[in-house]
């Protein structure tokens, strides 16, 4: 599984601070199911997509818990499947990128946001997604 | 395994040296005044050493009368030691002027008895760092040594060195009555000191009578002088080890600091802010990793010992090899668990997590060729090779020390995270992600608290058990090659024997 490039325009295309936390929400989910993926098939191992999972799965539950992220929707958009199974390299490169526009999209919405919880949960969730792309670029521990 | 922290051993091989100096003084040049300051000086030594034995039997003297005629051998011998050395300290009560300052003491004999009773006093104070007591005077564990140092081997090995010390002491003593008269004018004085000196023989006399009736067994003096001071040992910095033997000594280190990261986070209750969810998942995640580098250091080893002939040695590395590659595939497990949960408190990073990741970082450098290794760093990096790792057969043992201590490390972590995922099972504190939840329940919320019927507690707690167990079983193999080998982590495998001599229902201390 690739997160990009259906996360990604649901990212882009996110205005209010609702979409942007489900947007967020549903982006760190993807980038936990694109680990488990690539853990599970037949790749080299990779330790930063494992050691980037804790840090998703921190942005994620941050999110779920903001005041302004609408219920869940059962019937949720989901991803088409690849036609070939991404590369640790790919992963890596598109899990990056996402995470860079979560973290600005999440910085502009905590701005915005007029509930000091919604603002806590967006920078704290930014914080996150900050460290997903340093593991993802080599610019993390 | 001590990471430059001081131990139990150092300070009594330094009471020791004091004692053979003061034993080996030349005769007084003012006796009247040394024979009072060597008493006052084995007044104190006498003390120092009557209070470990006092802490030696402290738990049987809390014991019921009727209870007393069932005490084994070594039990009544640790209670004939401390009447012995009671009756020693006694004996020079009147000498023990503790408002004279050591500095002005001027005898060199009194000075080394003094500099001996220094080193035990702070031997004793190590020893005690690894327990608290609370208000209600019960002593609790305070460190991952604490129940090996009350385990029956290492209270034994403790019992012995106590009452050779006090023979040393004691001969040190005599050898001061028996200076020519004129050295020790004050009569007084010189009778308090050989009853002193008689007493302070007895103990060794009691240890050696209870050896022969029931050996001490184990290696409980080993832990014993291996005990190390209870305080977190420096954490390194990332660029302050590039050689093996360097990277070797950041993973024990590393691995020191994560058991006792682990012991304080095993210890939380259940309403304890420490508990965090999150940190399981990172602890789980890292463990992962250093599960995968402690297969490829394995695998190393066994290539450097099938060049080396040792056919044998290379199987056992081999199968080692094997289990760390198992270990990394069921560290995902409780990764996967700890994925779809959170608890009520989010956002930080407990010290064990922290440590697991740093071990994570410094079992990658040792295994990988390059000494720069990042996590980051994409798949398939070279592997650093058999040769430069372990450049000769002697080099071998270091490298399986760190592998060793990595591991059991690992257990540590896992035991740590079954600990607090039962305290936040007990304190209601774990949320689930409803949407892992059958479709039947329809919450409209992203977390809430795991539905009554719905026995999520069962599945994580089985899981971080299972994973607790197999983590303990790649240890067990790390004890076994570090033994094989002789390599320095042999104490980590006879501080978990000592600790298995307790029963877990055993009350503390």
């Amino acid at each position: 599984m690739n997160p990009t490039p259906f996360i990604r325009q649901r990212l882009e295309a996110a205005r209010s601070l609702a979409e942007v936390l489900t947007a967020s929400y549903d982006a760190f989910d993807e980038m936990l199911s694109a680990f488990d993926c690539y853990h599970d098939g037949p790749g080299p191992f990779y330790a930063a997509l494992v050691m980037a999972g804790p840090a998703a799965a921190g942005g994620r539950n941050t999110i779920g818990m903001a005041p302004s992220l609408p219920p869940p929707e059962r019937d949720r958009p989901q991803p088409p499947e690849p036609a070939t199974e991404p590369t640790a390299q790919e992963v890596a490169d598109a899990v990056a990128d996402v995470a860079a526009l979560a973290a600005r999209k999440l910085r502009i919405a905590a701005a915005a946001a007029t509930s000091a919880a919604d603002r806590s949960a967006c920078v704290q969730a930014a914080r996150y997604a900050d460290e997903v792309r340093g593991l993802m670029t080599g610019k993390g521990p | 395994m001590n990471s430059a922290r001081p131990t139990f051993g150092e300070f009594v091989t330094a009471a020791r040296r004091h004692l053979t100096a003061a034993a080996a003084q030349p005769p007084s040049v003012t006796p009247g005044r040394d024979a009072g300051e060597q008493a006052a000086a084995l007044a104190r030594l006498s003390a120092v050493l009557m209070h470990y034995t006092s802490d030696l039997t402290r738990t049987i003297n809390e014991l019921p009368d009727e209870h007393l005629p069932g005490l084994g051998p070594w039990d009544r011998a640790a209670l004939r030691a401390y009447d012995a050395l009671t009756s020693a300290s006694r004996a020079l009560a009147q000498d023990d002027r503790t408002d004279r300052a050591v500095e002005s003491v001027s005898s060199p004999a009194a000075r080394s008895l003094h500099a001996a009773a220094s080193s035990l006093a702070a031997g004793r104070d190590l020893r005690q760092g690894h327990f608290t007591t609370e208000p209600s005077g019960a002593r609790l564990y305070r460190s991952g040594w604490s129940p090996a140092i009350t385990s029956p081997s290492v209270s034994r090995a403790l019992l012995t060195e106590v009452a050779s010390l006090a023979s040393q002491a004691g001969a040190a003593g005599r050898n001061l009555v028996s200076k020519p008269p004129g050295d020790l004018r004050a009569d007084g004085t010189r009778s308090r000191l050989s009853i002193a000196c008689y007493w302070l023989s007895q103990p060794e006399t009691f240890v050696w009578a209870t050896e022969r009736a029931e050996s001490s067994g184990g290696n409980g003096r080993d832990v014993l002088r291996a005990v190390p001071e209870n305080v977190m040992p420096v954490r390194r910095a990332p660029d302050s080890a590039r050689s093996v033997d360097d990277l070797c000594a950041a993973v024990m280190t590393t691995a020191e600091r994560a058991r006792a990261a682990a012991w304080e986070a095993a210890s939380a209750g259940p309403t304890s802010p420490a508990i965090c969810s999150l940190s399981w998942y990172r602890i789980a995640a890292a463990s992962t990793v250093t599960s995968h580098h402690c297969h490829l250091l394995y695998m190393a080893l066994a290539q450097r010992t099938a060049a080396g002939q040792d056919g044998e040695l290379r199987d056992i590395l081999a199968r080692a090899a094997s289990q760390a590659d198992r270990a990394r595939e069921y560290w995902l497990e409780p990764a996967r668990e700890f994925r779809d949960i959170a608890t009520d408190i989010q956002n930080y990073v407990s010290p064990a997590a922290a440590e697991a990741g740093d071990l994570a970082l410094w079992t990658g450098r040792l295994a990988h060729a390059d000494p720069d290794w990042t996590l980051s760093l994409g798949p398939g990096q070279p592997v650093r090779s058999a040769p430069d790792l372990a450049p000769r057969l002697a080099d071998v043992p270091g490298v399986v020390a760190a592998v060793h201590e990595a591991s059991d490390a690992l257990g540590a972590l896992a035991t740590a995270n079954l600990g607090q995922a039962r305290q936040a099972v007990h304190g209601r504190r774990l949320l689930v992600a409803t949407r892992s939840l059958p479709e039947k329940y329809d919450i409209p919320l992203r977390y809430c608290e795991p539905p009554e019927p719905y026995s999520y507690s069962a599945s994580l707690i089985a899981c971080c058990h299972d994973t607790a167990q197999k983590a303990a079983q790649v240890a067990d193999r790390g004890s076994e090659i570090a033994v094989r080998v002789g390599a320095p982590s042999r104490t980590l495998v006879a501080l978990r024997a000592a600790a298995r001599e307790l029963p877990e229902s055993r009350p503390v201390c």
